[in-house]
């Protein structure tokens, strides 16, 4: 299990920065100094979330990695292949 | 790790983080020695479910959407907060969205963890759609969700157009700017509009999914209800005199089984067929089978159908959503 800080810039779509730590304690130390840090952007999001791996995160929490027309078109490429 | 806070500290807590902009050190330190409880007990979570065969990723809550709930819900307190910490799972389908609830729940129960179960699906949040267990593991309570592909693509749609739009349209409220245009093709619309459109896609993903699962289920029962007429068959083949006599025992059993799953499955069934139970011919069971199969054939032409016609309602909608373009960004 893999604990990422994830910091996104919600208006423009993008994670400007992210970093694994396998230990959640300096995971959760490292959120919390980027949210000291970013506290004057209020569209900066800063979390941490854990996964076995950065690929389980581009399928359950998508909308970091995606835009909407491609999140829109990734649907309709599964719908394609949904028998 | 037990949560090293009392409800009283937890709420006062969250009093005081949402009184101004300015959080003090001493919260910050205090918040974080709470979240870091509700990690371990996440990533304790996460393990299981792991183990469980399950894959499943998860967060705590960002100081941000923490203290946005607490302002946004008056009079809402921290100890109450059931998302705090969170698992997500993805699943292909409707069918295995159920099977994995149902495994997780057991699991939790026979632990001797509460386990509460919300289902979005039949209660829908502002469009937003899943199911969520809430498991308290040493007090401290973990929202499990389980969503299905096409509940996924849809709550990410929307979180990703609040991104932009203003985190408001997650919860019903207008987005910011809503008469900005955003253009499909050749034809614009409102923002407001376009949110309203996301409605319907999940208004049509709803009934797609159920009918979706209905179709494998019906699928399954006409393919039993076929072996269970070749078996009759062979065996009135193999002796015609068997035709006018009443069933054996054996055949019997197929009758309740038959019975049983006809019972089970959404299809209209004449239970009369089966009312005459062990006095039923050999001959009057294949002309039941029969017409059940007949029914159950008719039945999932008319669920594809509708399926097929909310596919096609459902790739409108996303085409749209693909080609479009926010004139206000």
């Amino acid at each position: 299990m893999q604990h990422y800080l994830v910091i996104y810039d919600r208006r423009r779509g993008q994670i400007i920065k992210h970093r694994v730590y396998p230990n959640p304690k300096r995971a959760l130390a490292a959120r919390f100094d980027a949210e000291r840090e970013f506290r004057d952007e209020p569209d900066i999001e800063v979390v941490v979330l854990g996964a076995e791996s950065w690929e389980s995160l581009r399928r359950t929490h998508s909308r970091y990695f995606k835009d909407v027309r491609e999140l829109a078109e990734a649907a309709l490429e599964r719908e394609a292949h949904t028998v | 790790m037990p949560l090293p806070a009392t409800k009283g500290d937890l709420n006062r807590l969250g009093h005081r983080l949402i009184a101004s902009d300015r959080i003090v050190p001493a919260d910050l330190e205090q918040l974080a020695f709470v979240l870091s409880a509700y990690q371990q007990v996440l990533d304790r979570v996460k393990t299981q479910l792991r183990d469980l065969g399950l894959s499943a990723t998860g967060r705590v809550k960002t100081t941000k959407t923490l203290t946005d709930k607490l302002r946004r819900i008056h009079g809402f307190e921290l100890s109450r907060m059931q998302d705090l910490a969170g698992a997500r799972i993805v699943v292909s389908d409707l069918r295995i969205q159920n099977e994995v609830t149902e495994k997780i729940r057991e699991f939790y129960e026979s632990q001797g963890c509460a386990c509460r179960f919300v289902d979005r699906r039949a209660d829908p949040r502002f469009g937003y759609r899943a199911v969520h267990l809430i498991v308290r593991v040493d007090g401290i309570p973990i929202e499990i969700q389980v969503r299905t592909e096409l509940q996924d693509a849809w709550a990410q749609i929307v979180e990703r157009l609040a991104d932009r739009w203003g985190r408001g349209i997650r919860y019903g409220e207008d987005p910011e700017d809503p008469e900005a245009q955003v253009r499909y093709g050749a034809r614009t619309a409102s923002r407001r509009e376009a949110v309203e459109r996301l409605m319907e896609l999940s208004e049509t993903s709803a009934p797609l999914e159920q009918n979706r699962a209905s179709v494998v289920s019906s699928e399954k029962t006409a393919s039993f209800v076929e072996e269970c007429i070749a078996e009759l068959q062979s065996v009135a083949q193999r002796d015609p005199e068997l035709l006018d006599q009443k069933i054996s025992v054996r055949l019997m059993e197929h009758l309740n089984a038959l019975r049983d799953i006809l019972a089970d499955s959404d299809e209209p069934v004449d239970q009369a067929l089966f009312a005459a139970g062990a006095e039923t011919t050999l001959a009057q069971l294949i002309r039941a089978c029969e017409l059940a199969f007949a029914r159950v054939s008719e039945a999932l032409t008319t669920l594809r159908k509708t399926v097929e016609d909310h596919e096609g309602r459902l790739r409108g909608i996303l085409q749209e959503i693909a080609n479009a373009r926010d004139e206000g960004a």
